[in-house]
């Protein structure tokens, strides 16, 4: 029995004329234990889908089963409990809650299943050690780098142990040395047994995953299982075939990378994770991206 | 479950604390609320206490006899001296009628000079009451004379007994025995001095405490012959017959005045009632304005609230994405109001004591502790939290969590 099944599911916004169909009748099984990589253009319906998954939002149609219980119907509150106790989430901006220390942030999931200070305190502080943050604890957010508050977040989305963890483009926001360790941190994760979920834009962390979806206008395009290790193949082409290359991209996800790739130019880090490879690759397939957008 | 309520009073005392100016200006209508209705019924209780003593000071059996049917309802006018009734209803037969029944041991006229010039030497002394009675008044008053000796001469003359108040606005001293003065150009000395009266703040009755009695006669001469008696003290043999002795004084001065009751005889009940009724009437008017201040103050909390839950919207996000149920999220807001409006309530109640002190120490005011309004306002300001927090917190227990998120 697959882990998440999801059955010709769509969400519609807006009513009538000015609706939006954001998911188009999509069809996903993840088994356990996969490392899935959602892949797509902004406004592809890839945060929709996750939203959906992590049960943060409602299809509009479809079915979708967790471990084979049907839960697009369920009340709010029996969501939440799901969402307490089987997904974990991760997003690009740590949320981390400001006020609250480390070890603090770290526990708060577990005061929703109404443990003891103490006991939630203790399980908390385990877990951060467990990443290596043990001497952050009593830090506020605000004082720890953008490495160390993710991995403080992973700590948090981790605490219950889930059996999904959904990463909504978790390395969006840090710099090359960061993202490694977060995503190294996450495979670690996922050799344990958790299954994960990671949206991105960036082809290169494809190669952490065992599986990749790409999306597309609210459908999935292309699903493909890939060898760890290694950018997916498809990502790989999508460098060159996808028009993956839009202002909308630029703006969305890509921006931060550009940032930590000195002298790094828009076409070449949209296929670069990381700035060792980016050269290399750049070089391979100079300007194609860009002389099909010219084409459009 | 308890632990975590215990965990979201911290949580709501952080969140507080880090918005701290703001948390202490929007209790403030809360403090003044609490501390306002603590003390006004207080003072209430304090006035009301102080009263009663002061009529059982006097005595539960003194009977006053006054002209007109001075009623309860009119006990408010009466705390104003001017409007004491000097109608001359009641006339030296009617005092000489009363203190030929049986059953009566003393009775005392008392008659109030309208506002007579009082002089020491040259200098002109105002403020101060002049009243004309009979040595009788000493007794019924359950008074003694602490130096000299009362009115000499069948009660007649120029000798003059003088409460202890008086004594120093006039002489600058408690001790004046023989001192000279004048009242509406006619000489007097101080031939006795009057011990000191319990008096209460509020009381229809006179400070005697700052009262000249003159001698009777002499009060009627200063008015052209006859003395309006604006009340006739009485005092029974026997306090068990108080109510027997009325009747009496009843029946026969209405039979006296040809059949028409133009008087009244009232008992220091009737008294403690209307002073009590006074009183609590006034604790209930300013009570009501604190309650509104309490209101105030709790719209107070309800305003920050909705701004604090519109600006943690994103917090409000990640909480419900790791786990928290609407219930909870609509608790923990709950809480942040109560514990605004619990604390505002504390700080209330303990200015309220501070204040109960000062007015202790430097006002005549007795107030009590009243332990049931304290418990009262402590819970009154508990519901106000839970009433007025309910709003906001069920806004934040609403909101969508992907909306919320994206807010970060």
């Amino acid at each position: 029995m697959a882990l998440i099944e999801i059955s010709d599911i769509s969400k519609v916004y807006g009513f009538g004329g000015a609706s939006t169909v954001a998911l188009d009748e999509v069809n996903l099984s993840i088994e356990q234990n996969e490392f899935v990589a959602i892949m797509g253009p902004s406004g592809s319906g890839k945060s929709t889908l996750m939203n959906i998954i992590g049960l943060l939002d409602r299809p509009t149609h479809g079915s979708y089963k967790i471990s084979g219980r049907n839960v697009e119907k369920l009340s709010q509150n029996q969501r939440a409990k799901m969402r307490r106790d089987k997904i974990g989430f991760i997003f690009q901006s740590f949320s981390l809650l400001p006020r609250l220390t480390v070890l603090e942030n770290v526990a708060l999931p577990l005061a929703y299943r109404g443990l003891s200070t103490t006991r939630r305190l203790k399980a908390a502080s385990s877990m951060i050690n467990r990443l290596g943050l043990a001497d952050r604890e009593y830090y506020l957010p605000r004082h720890l780098s953008g490495g160390q508050t993710q991995t403080a977040a992973i700590a948090r989305a981790l605490i219950n142990t889930p059996s999904i963890i959904i990463a909504d483009e978790p390395t969006g926001n840090l710099d090359s040395n960061d993202s490694r360790l977060i995503m190294e941190l996450l495979s670690d994760i996922h050799k344990d047994g958790t299954t994960i979920l990671i949206v991105t834009h960036n082809p290169e962390l494809t190669r952490y995953a065992t599986r990749v979806v790409y999306m597309r206008d609210g459908m999935i395009i292309h699903d493909e299982q890939t060898s760890p290790g290694l950018v997916a193949p498809t990502a790989r082409k999508a460098m060159s075939y996808l028009p993956f290359k839009t202002e909308e991209d630029d703006l969305a996800g890509v921006s931060a990378l550009m940032k930590v790739i000195p002298g790094g130019d828009s076409s070449v880090d949209i296929k670069s994770g990381r700035k060792s490879r980016a050269s290399k690759k750049s070089k391979s397939r100079p300007g194609k991206p860009r002389s099909r957008k010219a084409k459009k | 479950m308890k632990s975590f309520s215990r965990g979201d009073i911290g949580v709501a005392v952080r969140s507080l604390r880090s918005s701290r100016s703001r948390s202490m200006l929007t209790i403030f209508g809360i403090v003044i609320g609490i501390a306002a209705t603590i003390t006004i019924v207080s003072v209430g209780d304090g006035i009301k206490n102080q009263i009663a003593d002061n009529i059982n000071n006097v005595g539960r059996d003194l009977i006053i006899v006054r002209p007109d049917l001075l009623q309860p309802t009119n006990a408010v006018s009466a705390i104003v001296n001017e409007s004491y009734s000097t109608d001359d209803s009641l006339s030296t037969n009617d005092l000489q009628l009363i203190e030929s029944l049986s059953n009566v041991q003393y009775a005392a006229p008392l008659s109030l000079l309208n506002s007579p010039t009082i002089k020491v030497g040259n200098q002109k002394i105002s403020g101060i009451q002049v009243v004309g009675t009979t040595n009788d008044i000493v007794p019924i008053l359950n008074q003694s004379l602490q130096y000299g000796d009362s009115f000499g001469g069948n009660g007649a003359g120029n000798g003059a007994m003088i409460g202890q108040a008086a004594s120093v606005k006039l002489f600058g001293s408690q001790v004046s025995l023989a001192r000279n003065f004048n009242v509406a150009g006619q000489n007097f000395f101080i031939r006795g001095e009057l011990g000191s009266f319990y008096s209460a703040p509020l009381s229809i009755d006179l400070d005697f405490n700052n009262v000249i009695f003159i001698p009777y006669s002499s009060a009627a001469n200063l008015q052209g012959g006859t003395a309006p008696t604006y009340e006739i003290l009485v005092k029974p043999t026997n306090p068990n017959q108080i109510s027997t002795v009325v009747a009496e004084i009843e029946s026969s001065l209405t039979q006296a005045h040809g059949g028409v009751q133009n008087f009244s005889v009232l008992q220091q009940k009737n008294s403690l009632t209307a002073s009590n009724s006074i009183v609590n009437l006034m604790t209930k008017l300013i009570a009501a304005a604190a309650g509104i201040a309490l209101f105030v103050g709790g719209i107070g909390i309800m305003n920050m609230m909705l701004v604090t839950v519109s600006e943690r919207t994103g917090e409000i996000g990640v909480r419900k994405a790791v786990g928290a149920t609407n219930r909870q999220i609509l608790r923990q807001f709950i809480m942040e109001a109560i514990v605004l409006s619990v604390s505002g309530g504390i700080i209330g109640v303990v200015i309220a004591l501070l204040i109960n002190v000062g007015l202790r120490i430097f006002t005549v005011l007795q107030p009590t502790i009243p332990w049931p309004t304290i418990a009262l306002a402590t819970g009154l300001s508990l519901v106000i939290g839970i009433v007025f927090g309910l709003i906001p917190a069920a806004k934040a227990a609403r909101k969508d969590p992907i909306e919320a998120l994206r807010h970060q």
